[in-house]
Protein backbone atom coordinates (compact mmCIF):
# COMPACT_ATOMS: atom_id res chain seq x y z
CA UNK A 1 0.00 0.00 0.00
CA UNK A 2 2.84 2.38 0.84
CA UNK A 3 4.39 1.72 -2.56
CA UNK A 4 1.14 2.58 -4.27
CA UNK A 5 0.85 5.80 -2.28
CA UNK A 6 4.40 6.69 -3.18
CA UNK A 7 3.70 6.10 -6.87
CA UNK A 8 0.63 8.34 -6.65
CA UNK A 9 2.65 11.02 -4.86
CA UNK A 10 5.42 10.89 -7.46
CA UNK A 11 3.15 10.57 -10.49
CA UNK A 12 3.94 13.11 -13.18
CA UNK A 13 2.70 14.44 -16.51
CA UNK A 14 4.67 15.64 -19.51
CA UNK A 15 3.54 19.12 -20.40
CA UNK A 16 4.23 21.31 -23.39
CA UNK A 17 3.51 24.96 -22.71
CA UNK A 18 3.26 27.29 -25.68
CA UNK A 19 2.85 31.03 -25.43
CA UNK A 20 -0.55 32.06 -26.68
CA UNK A 21 -0.53 33.73 -30.11
CA UNK A 22 -2.20 36.78 -28.58
CA UNK A 23 0.79 37.59 -26.36
CA UNK A 24 3.82 36.27 -28.23
CA UNK A 25 6.18 38.70 -29.97
CA UNK A 26 6.16 38.56 -33.78
CA UNK A 27 8.77 36.38 -35.46
CA UNK A 28 9.42 34.33 -32.35
CA UNK A 29 10.64 30.85 -33.21
CA UNK A 30 8.79 27.84 -31.90
CA UNK A 31 11.64 26.87 -29.61
CA UNK A 32 11.53 30.33 -28.00
CA UNK A 33 7.82 30.29 -27.33
CA UNK A 34 7.60 26.68 -26.19
CA UNK A 35 8.66 25.09 -22.92
CA UNK A 36 8.59 21.42 -21.96
CA UNK A 37 8.35 20.41 -18.36
CA UNK A 38 7.23 17.62 -16.09
CA UNK A 39 4.51 18.55 -13.62
CA UNK A 40 3.55 16.43 -10.68
CA UNK A 41 0.03 15.08 -10.69
CA UNK A 42 -0.31 15.96 -7.02
CA UNK A 43 0.43 19.65 -7.28
CA UNK A 44 -1.28 22.77 -8.57
CA UNK A 45 -0.69 23.99 -12.10
CA UNK A 46 -0.48 27.60 -10.93
CA UNK A 47 2.63 26.77 -8.91
CA UNK A 48 4.51 26.31 -12.18
CA UNK A 49 3.57 29.68 -13.67
CA UNK A 50 6.54 31.67 -12.28
CA UNK A 51 9.09 29.19 -13.67
CA UNK A 52 7.38 29.18 -17.07
CA UNK A 53 7.14 32.98 -17.13
CA UNK A 54 10.83 33.25 -16.26
CA UNK A 55 11.63 30.94 -19.16
CA UNK A 56 9.34 32.43 -21.80
CA UNK A 57 8.72 35.93 -20.46
CA UNK A 58 11.20 37.69 -22.76
CA UNK A 59 9.10 36.70 -25.74
CA UNK A 60 5.87 38.11 -24.37
CA UNK A 61 4.55 41.28 -25.98
CA UNK A 62 2.28 42.38 -23.15
CA UNK A 63 3.59 44.09 -20.03
CA UNK A 64 3.28 42.08 -16.86
CA UNK A 65 4.09 42.95 -13.27
CA UNK A 66 3.45 39.70 -11.50
CA UNK A 67 4.28 36.05 -12.17
CA UNK A 68 0.84 34.87 -11.05
CA UNK A 69 -1.58 37.70 -11.62
CA UNK A 70 -3.43 37.78 -14.96
CA UNK A 71 -1.82 34.56 -16.20
CA UNK A 72 -3.80 31.45 -17.01
CA UNK A 73 -3.58 28.28 -19.07
CA UNK A 74 -5.77 27.11 -21.90
CA UNK A 75 -6.12 23.64 -23.36
CA UNK A 76 -7.56 23.49 -26.88
CA UNK A 77 -8.82 27.04 -26.43
CA UNK A 78 -10.61 26.28 -23.17
CA UNK A 79 -9.39 27.93 -19.93
CA UNK A 80 -7.94 25.49 -17.41
CA UNK A 81 -8.82 25.99 -13.75
CA UNK A 82 -5.91 26.31 -11.37
CA UNK A 83 -7.74 25.17 -8.26
CA UNK A 84 -7.73 21.44 -8.95
CA UNK A 85 -4.71 19.12 -8.77
CA UNK A 86 -2.81 18.77 -12.07
CA UNK A 87 -3.60 15.07 -12.37
CA UNK A 88 -7.33 15.72 -12.11
CA UNK A 89 -7.17 18.43 -14.75
CA UNK A 90 -5.17 16.20 -17.06
CA UNK A 91 -7.39 13.14 -16.62
CA UNK A 92 -10.56 15.12 -17.20
CA UNK A 93 -9.25 16.95 -20.26
CA UNK A 94 -7.43 14.02 -21.86
CA UNK A 95 -9.72 12.32 -24.35
CA UNK A 96 -7.31 9.57 -25.31
CA UNK A 97 -7.28 7.75 -22.01
CA UNK A 98 -6.56 4.07 -22.53
CA UNK A 99 -5.67 1.45 -20.00
CA UNK A 100 -3.28 -0.28 -22.35
CA UNK A 101 -1.52 -3.43 -21.32
CA UNK A 102 0.87 -3.38 -24.25
CA UNK A 103 4.10 -2.32 -22.52
CA UNK A 104 6.20 -2.33 -25.69
CA UNK A 105 3.78 0.01 -27.40
CA UNK A 106 3.65 2.28 -24.35
CA UNK A 107 7.43 2.49 -24.27
CA UNK A 108 7.41 4.40 -27.55
CA UNK A 109 4.35 6.46 -26.78
CA UNK A 110 4.91 9.78 -25.04
CA UNK A 111 1.72 11.36 -23.84
CA UNK A 112 1.98 15.11 -23.81
CA UNK A 113 -0.44 17.59 -22.28
CA UNK A 114 -0.43 20.59 -24.58
CA UNK A 115 -1.25 23.87 -22.90
CA UNK A 116 -1.17 27.49 -23.94
CA UNK A 117 -0.04 30.19 -21.53
CA UNK A 118 -2.21 33.29 -21.76
CA UNK A 119 -2.05 36.73 -20.21
CA UNK A 120 -4.60 39.52 -20.09
CA UNK A 121 -6.16 42.15 -17.89
CA UNK A 122 -9.52 40.45 -18.11
CA UNK A 123 -9.80 36.82 -17.11
CA UNK A 124 -11.86 34.54 -19.30
CA UNK A 125 -15.04 33.00 -18.03
CA UNK A 126 -14.50 29.83 -16.06
CA UNK A 127 -11.38 30.99 -14.25
CA UNK A 128 -11.12 32.14 -10.66
CA UNK A 129 -8.74 35.11 -10.88
CA UNK A 130 -5.41 34.48 -9.24
CA UNK A 131 -4.90 37.92 -7.75
CA UNK A 132 -2.84 37.12 -4.69
CA UNK A 133 -0.28 34.64 -6.00
CA UNK A 134 1.08 31.87 -3.85
CA UNK A 135 -0.79 32.93 -0.73
CA UNK A 136 -4.10 32.66 -2.57
CA UNK A 137 -3.25 29.13 -3.67
CA UNK A 138 -2.28 28.23 -0.12
CA UNK A 139 -5.42 29.81 1.27
CA UNK A 140 -7.61 27.98 -1.20
CA UNK A 141 -5.88 24.67 -0.46
CA UNK A 142 -6.23 25.21 3.30
CA UNK A 143 -9.98 25.80 3.10
CA UNK A 144 -10.41 22.78 0.84
CA UNK A 145 -8.71 20.70 3.50
CA UNK A 146 -10.93 22.22 6.19
CA UNK A 147 -13.94 21.27 4.13
CA UNK A 148 -12.63 17.73 3.63
CA UNK A 149 -11.89 17.45 7.35
CA UNK A 150 -15.44 18.59 8.15
CA UNK A 151 -16.84 15.92 5.84
CA UNK A 152 -14.57 13.22 7.26
CA UNK A 153 -15.11 13.96 10.93
CA UNK A 154 -18.32 15.95 11.18
CA UNK A 155 -16.38 19.05 12.24
CA UNK A 156 -13.22 20.91 11.35
CA UNK A 157 -11.84 20.67 14.89
CA UNK A 158 -8.98 18.39 13.98
CA UNK A 159 -7.56 20.68 11.35
CA UNK A 160 -8.30 23.83 13.31
CA UNK A 161 -6.43 22.46 16.28
CA UNK A 162 -3.26 21.99 14.24
CA UNK A 163 -0.52 24.35 15.33
CA UNK A 164 0.63 27.05 12.94
CA UNK A 165 4.04 25.35 12.47
CA UNK A 166 2.25 22.08 11.69
CA UNK A 167 0.07 23.78 9.13
CA UNK A 168 3.04 25.50 7.55
CA UNK A 169 4.87 22.18 7.45
CA UNK A 170 1.81 20.61 5.83
CA UNK A 171 1.89 23.19 3.02
CA UNK A 172 5.67 23.05 2.70
CA UNK A 173 5.52 19.28 2.36
CA UNK A 174 3.56 19.81 -0.86
CA UNK A 175 5.94 22.46 -2.16
CA UNK A 176 9.07 20.55 -1.21
CA UNK A 177 7.60 17.12 -2.03
CA UNK A 178 8.20 15.46 1.33
CA UNK A 179 5.67 12.69 1.37
CA UNK A 180 6.46 11.49 4.88
CA UNK A 181 5.89 14.98 6.32
CA UNK A 182 2.67 15.24 4.36
CA UNK A 183 1.32 11.87 5.51
CA UNK A 184 2.31 12.54 9.10
CA UNK A 185 0.10 15.61 9.29
CA UNK A 186 -2.63 14.17 7.07
CA UNK A 187 -2.96 11.22 9.43
CA UNK A 188 -3.77 13.62 12.26
CA UNK A 189 -6.99 14.46 10.46
CA UNK A 190 -8.06 11.04 9.31
CA UNK A 191 -8.91 8.03 11.46
CA UNK A 192 -10.18 5.53 8.94
CA UNK A 193 -12.40 3.53 11.27
CA UNK A 194 -14.09 6.73 12.51
CA UNK A 195 -14.73 8.41 9.19
CA UNK A 196 -18.31 9.69 8.97
CA UNK A 197 -18.42 10.63 5.31
CA UNK A 198 -15.94 10.46 2.45
CA UNK A 199 -14.98 13.66 0.60
CA UNK A 200 -15.52 12.73 -3.02
CA UNK A 201 -15.92 14.75 -6.18
CA UNK A 202 -17.22 13.28 -9.39
CA UNK A 203 -16.19 14.75 -12.71
CA UNK A 204 -18.60 13.63 -15.38
CA UNK A 205 -19.03 14.50 -19.03
CA UNK A 206 -21.34 17.43 -19.72
CA UNK A 207 -22.45 18.24 -16.19
CA UNK A 208 -20.89 20.26 -13.37
CA UNK A 209 -18.76 18.57 -10.74
CA UNK A 210 -20.78 16.60 -8.21
CA UNK A 211 -19.86 16.46 -4.56
CA UNK A 212 -22.24 13.88 -3.11
CA UNK A 213 -22.63 12.99 0.53
CA UNK A 214 -21.06 9.55 0.87
CA UNK A 215 -21.62 8.26 4.37
CA UNK A 216 -19.75 5.27 5.72
CA UNK A 217 -22.77 3.76 7.46
CA UNK A 218 -21.86 0.47 5.84
CA UNK A 219 -18.20 -0.44 5.88
CA UNK A 220 -18.35 -2.13 2.53
CA UNK A 221 -19.79 0.70 0.47
CA UNK A 222 -18.52 0.24 -3.05
CA UNK A 223 -17.95 2.83 -5.72
CA UNK A 224 -20.84 1.29 -7.58
CA UNK A 225 -23.16 1.97 -4.63
CA UNK A 226 -22.10 5.61 -4.69
CA UNK A 227 -22.56 5.95 -8.46
CA UNK A 228 -25.99 4.34 -8.20
CA UNK A 229 -26.97 6.89 -5.56
CA UNK A 230 -26.17 9.75 -7.92
CA UNK A 231 -29.20 11.02 -9.75
CA UNK A 232 -27.61 10.67 -13.18
CA UNK A 233 -27.93 8.45 -16.20
CA UNK A 234 -24.64 6.91 -17.26
CA UNK A 235 -24.02 4.92 -20.38
CA UNK A 236 -23.01 1.31 -19.85
CA UNK A 237 -19.59 1.70 -21.41
CA UNK A 238 -18.18 4.30 -19.05
CA UNK A 239 -14.78 4.11 -17.39
CA UNK A 240 -13.91 5.15 -13.87
CA UNK A 241 -10.54 6.84 -13.64
CA UNK A 242 -8.80 7.81 -10.41
CA UNK A 243 -5.28 9.25 -10.43
CA UNK A 244 -4.97 8.21 -14.07
CA UNK A 245 -5.80 4.60 -13.27
CA UNK A 246 -8.91 2.81 -14.44
CA UNK A 247 -10.54 1.24 -11.39
CA UNK A 248 -13.35 -1.25 -10.90
CA UNK A 249 -16.66 0.01 -9.61
CA UNK A 250 -16.70 -2.82 -7.07
CA UNK A 251 -13.81 -1.27 -5.12
CA UNK A 252 -14.46 -0.10 -1.57
CA UNK A 253 -14.83 3.65 -1.57
CA UNK A 254 -13.03 4.21 1.73
CA UNK A 255 -10.06 2.14 0.57
CA UNK A 256 -9.92 4.18 -2.62
CA UNK A 257 -9.96 7.37 -0.60
CA UNK A 258 -7.16 6.14 1.62
CA UNK A 259 -4.99 5.31 -1.36
CA UNK A 260 -5.85 7.92 -3.93
CA UNK A 261 -7.09 11.05 -2.17
CA UNK A 262 -5.57 14.20 -3.61
CA UNK A 263 -3.53 16.86 -1.88
CA UNK A 264 -6.63 18.94 -1.13
CA UNK A 265 -8.24 16.13 0.87
CA UNK A 266 -10.76 15.09 -1.80
CA UNK A 267 -10.94 11.93 -3.86
CA UNK A 268 -11.55 12.87 -7.49
CA UNK A 269 -13.38 10.30 -9.56
CA UNK A 270 -13.47 10.92 -13.28
CA UNK A 271 -16.13 9.21 -15.31
CA UNK A 272 -15.14 8.84 -18.93
CA UNK A 273 -17.10 7.50 -21.85
CA UNK B 1 -30.93 29.80 -15.04
CA UNK B 2 -33.81 30.36 -12.64
CA UNK B 3 -34.99 33.77 -11.87
CA UNK B 4 -35.63 34.81 -8.31
CA UNK B 5 -32.62 33.10 -6.86
CA UNK B 6 -33.13 34.24 -3.33
CA UNK B 7 -36.41 34.77 -1.56
CA UNK B 8 -36.86 35.63 2.04
CA UNK B 9 -38.89 33.33 4.22
CA UNK B 10 -41.37 36.09 4.84
CA UNK B 11 -41.84 36.48 1.13
CA UNK B 12 -42.62 32.83 0.80
CA UNK B 13 -44.88 32.61 3.82
CA UNK B 14 -48.07 31.32 2.30
CA UNK B 15 -49.90 30.10 5.37
CA UNK B 16 -53.05 32.05 4.53
CA UNK B 17 -52.94 30.87 0.96
CA UNK B 18 -52.48 27.30 2.15
CA UNK B 19 -55.58 27.63 4.32
CA UNK B 20 -57.55 28.89 1.37
CA UNK B 21 -56.27 26.01 -0.71
CA UNK B 22 -57.46 23.48 1.86
CA UNK B 23 -60.82 25.22 1.87
CA UNK B 24 -60.93 24.76 -1.87
CA UNK B 25 -60.37 21.05 -1.57
CA UNK B 26 -62.95 20.47 1.14
CA UNK B 27 -65.59 22.99 0.06
CA UNK B 28 -68.95 22.10 -1.42
CA UNK B 29 -68.95 24.84 -4.00
CA UNK B 30 -67.48 24.34 -7.43
CA UNK B 31 -63.70 24.57 -7.81
CA UNK B 32 -64.08 27.22 -10.45
CA UNK B 33 -66.00 29.49 -8.13
CA UNK B 34 -63.48 29.04 -5.39
CA UNK B 35 -60.63 29.79 -7.76
CA UNK B 36 -62.30 33.04 -8.72
CA UNK B 37 -62.69 33.91 -5.07
CA UNK B 38 -59.08 33.00 -4.45
CA UNK B 39 -57.96 35.15 -7.34
CA UNK B 40 -59.98 38.09 -6.04
CA UNK B 41 -58.40 37.65 -2.63
CA UNK B 42 -54.93 37.64 -4.17
CA UNK B 43 -55.73 40.86 -5.96
CA UNK B 44 -56.86 42.40 -2.68
CA UNK B 45 -53.57 41.41 -1.09
CA UNK B 46 -51.71 42.84 -4.14
CA UNK B 47 -49.74 39.61 -4.41
CA UNK B 48 -50.29 39.57 -8.11
CA UNK B 49 -49.31 43.20 -8.56
CA UNK B 50 -46.45 43.33 -11.05
CA UNK B 51 -45.07 46.47 -9.41
CA UNK B 52 -44.79 44.81 -6.04
CA UNK B 53 -43.09 41.84 -7.69
CA UNK B 54 -40.51 44.14 -9.11
CA UNK B 55 -39.87 45.62 -5.68
CA UNK B 56 -39.35 42.19 -4.19
CA UNK B 57 -37.02 41.19 -6.95
CA UNK B 58 -34.93 44.28 -6.35
CA UNK B 59 -33.82 42.67 -3.11
CA UNK B 60 -33.15 39.35 -4.66
CA UNK B 61 -29.91 38.38 -6.36
CA UNK B 62 -31.95 36.31 -8.69
CA UNK B 63 -33.46 39.36 -10.34
CA UNK B 64 -32.19 39.70 -13.84
CA UNK B 65 -30.03 42.76 -13.45
CA UNK B 66 -28.31 41.47 -10.35
CA UNK B 67 -27.85 38.01 -11.74
CA UNK B 68 -26.23 39.44 -14.79
CA UNK B 69 -23.97 41.53 -12.62
CA UNK B 70 -23.12 38.54 -10.46
CA UNK B 71 -22.15 36.33 -13.31
CA UNK B 72 -20.56 38.74 -15.70
CA UNK B 73 -16.82 38.47 -15.58
CA UNK B 74 -15.28 41.33 -13.63
CA UNK B 75 -11.89 42.49 -12.55
CA UNK B 76 -11.93 40.61 -9.30
CA UNK B 77 -14.27 37.71 -9.64
CA UNK B 78 -15.25 36.08 -12.87
CA UNK B 79 -17.94 33.59 -13.38
CA UNK B 80 -16.59 30.12 -13.05
CA UNK B 81 -18.08 26.84 -13.94
CA UNK B 82 -17.63 23.91 -11.60
CA UNK B 83 -15.94 21.95 -14.33
CA UNK B 84 -12.17 21.76 -14.58
CA UNK B 85 -10.08 21.60 -17.69
CA UNK B 86 -11.29 20.49 -21.09
CA UNK B 87 -14.92 21.37 -21.18
CA UNK B 88 -15.22 24.12 -18.60
CA UNK B 89 -16.91 26.72 -20.72
CA UNK B 90 -18.97 24.33 -22.74
CA UNK B 91 -20.99 23.33 -19.70
CA UNK B 92 -24.24 25.13 -19.03
CA UNK B 93 -24.47 26.85 -15.65
CA UNK B 94 -27.62 25.00 -14.75
CA UNK B 95 -27.00 21.32 -14.52
CA UNK B 96 -29.73 18.80 -15.08
CA UNK B 97 -29.85 18.04 -11.39
CA UNK B 98 -31.81 19.75 -8.66
CA UNK B 99 -33.12 22.40 -11.02
CA UNK B 100 -36.25 23.14 -9.05
CA UNK B 101 -34.95 22.59 -5.56
CA UNK B 102 -34.66 25.61 -3.31
CA UNK B 103 -32.62 25.49 -0.17
CA UNK B 104 -32.52 27.64 2.94
CA UNK B 105 -29.50 29.73 3.85
CA UNK B 106 -29.13 31.25 7.32
CA UNK B 107 -26.98 34.36 7.15
CA UNK B 108 -24.93 35.23 10.23
CA UNK B 109 -22.76 38.35 10.52
CA UNK B 110 -19.37 38.23 12.22
CA UNK B 111 -17.94 41.32 13.90
CA UNK B 112 -19.15 44.78 12.98
CA UNK B 113 -20.77 43.89 9.69
CA UNK B 114 -24.56 44.46 9.86
CA UNK B 115 -27.14 41.69 9.93
CA UNK B 116 -28.98 41.21 6.69
CA UNK B 117 -32.75 40.98 6.93
CA UNK B 118 -34.27 38.49 6.59
CA UNK B 119 -31.82 36.18 8.25
CA UNK B 120 -33.02 33.15 6.35
CA UNK B 121 -33.15 33.23 2.57
CA UNK B 122 -33.91 30.70 -0.10
CA UNK B 123 -31.71 30.03 -3.07
CA UNK B 124 -31.85 27.75 -6.03
CA UNK B 125 -29.77 24.62 -5.35
CA UNK B 126 -28.05 24.73 -8.71
CA UNK B 127 -26.44 28.12 -8.08
CA UNK B 128 -22.75 28.50 -7.43
CA UNK B 129 -21.56 29.93 -4.14
CA UNK B 130 -20.42 32.98 -6.09
CA UNK B 131 -24.05 34.06 -6.49
CA UNK B 132 -24.51 34.27 -2.72
CA UNK B 133 -21.24 36.15 -2.26
CA UNK B 134 -22.24 38.72 -4.85
CA UNK B 135 -25.65 39.07 -3.25
CA UNK B 136 -24.07 39.79 0.13
CA UNK B 137 -21.63 42.30 -1.39
CA UNK B 138 -24.50 44.17 -2.99
CA UNK B 139 -26.77 44.13 0.04
CA UNK B 140 -23.96 45.20 2.37
CA UNK B 141 -22.56 47.69 -0.15
CA UNK B 142 -19.09 46.21 0.25
CA UNK B 143 -16.57 45.44 -2.44
CA UNK B 144 -15.37 42.25 -0.76
CA UNK B 145 -16.92 39.93 1.75
CA UNK B 146 -15.57 36.75 3.37
CA UNK B 147 -18.02 33.89 3.73
CA UNK B 148 -17.71 30.76 5.81
CA UNK B 149 -19.79 27.63 6.15
CA UNK B 150 -20.52 26.52 9.72
CA UNK B 151 -17.93 28.99 11.02
CA UNK B 152 -15.25 26.67 9.70
CA UNK B 153 -14.24 26.99 6.06
CA UNK B 154 -14.65 29.12 2.99
CA UNK B 155 -15.97 27.11 0.04
CA UNK B 156 -14.70 27.68 -3.46
CA UNK B 157 -16.71 30.27 -5.37
CA UNK B 158 -17.57 27.74 -8.02
CA UNK B 159 -18.96 25.13 -5.63
CA UNK B 160 -22.55 24.14 -6.06
CA UNK B 161 -24.70 25.48 -3.23
CA UNK B 162 -26.97 22.45 -3.36
CA UNK B 163 -24.01 20.14 -2.70
CA UNK B 164 -22.85 22.35 0.17
CA UNK B 165 -26.32 22.34 1.66
CA UNK B 166 -26.56 18.54 1.40
CA UNK B 167 -23.27 18.02 3.18
CA UNK B 168 -23.20 20.79 5.76
CA UNK B 169 -26.80 21.66 6.54
CA UNK B 170 -27.93 22.13 10.13
CA UNK B 171 -31.70 21.75 10.64
CA UNK B 172 -32.18 21.95 6.88
CA UNK B 173 -30.37 25.29 6.71
CA UNK B 174 -26.92 26.04 5.37
CA UNK B 175 -25.30 28.38 7.87
CA UNK B 176 -23.23 31.02 6.12
CA UNK B 177 -21.28 33.50 8.23
CA UNK B 178 -19.95 36.64 6.64
CA UNK B 179 -17.52 39.36 7.61
CA UNK B 180 -15.40 42.08 6.10
CA UNK B 181 -12.03 40.64 7.04
CA UNK B 182 -10.61 37.16 7.39
CA UNK B 183 -12.28 35.45 10.34
CA UNK B 184 -11.22 31.83 10.02
CA UNK B 185 -7.80 31.83 8.41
Amino acid sequence: MEELRERVWKGSINVEVMLSDSIVLPNTSISEKCHHLVVLRESFLALYIPAIVRKLGQNVSSIYEDCYKQWWFECNGVPVSWEYPCGVLFDSSCNSFTASTDKDKDAYHLQMWKLHLCHGHKYPRGIIPLVDGLSQIQDYWKHQWKQACFILNGSAKRIMSLSIPDFEAFWLSILSRHQLDYMKIRDKMITLDRVKCVPIRFILPDIPILQPTVSTDTNKKSLNDVIDSLDINLQNDYKIVIQGIEVYSSENVLDLYNLFASIDGFLYIIIKR
Amino acid sequence: MNSGVLLSESETDTSEISTRQSDLISGDESIKGKLEEFSAKLNELRLGDPNSDAEEQENSPGSKSQREESFESSENVSKSSTRPAGSITSIPDVGPLKTDLRIKIRLQPIGAVPQIQPRVCQISANQQFLALTKFLCKRLKRKHIHCYINNAFAPALNQNIGDLWSQFKVNDELIVSYCESVAFG
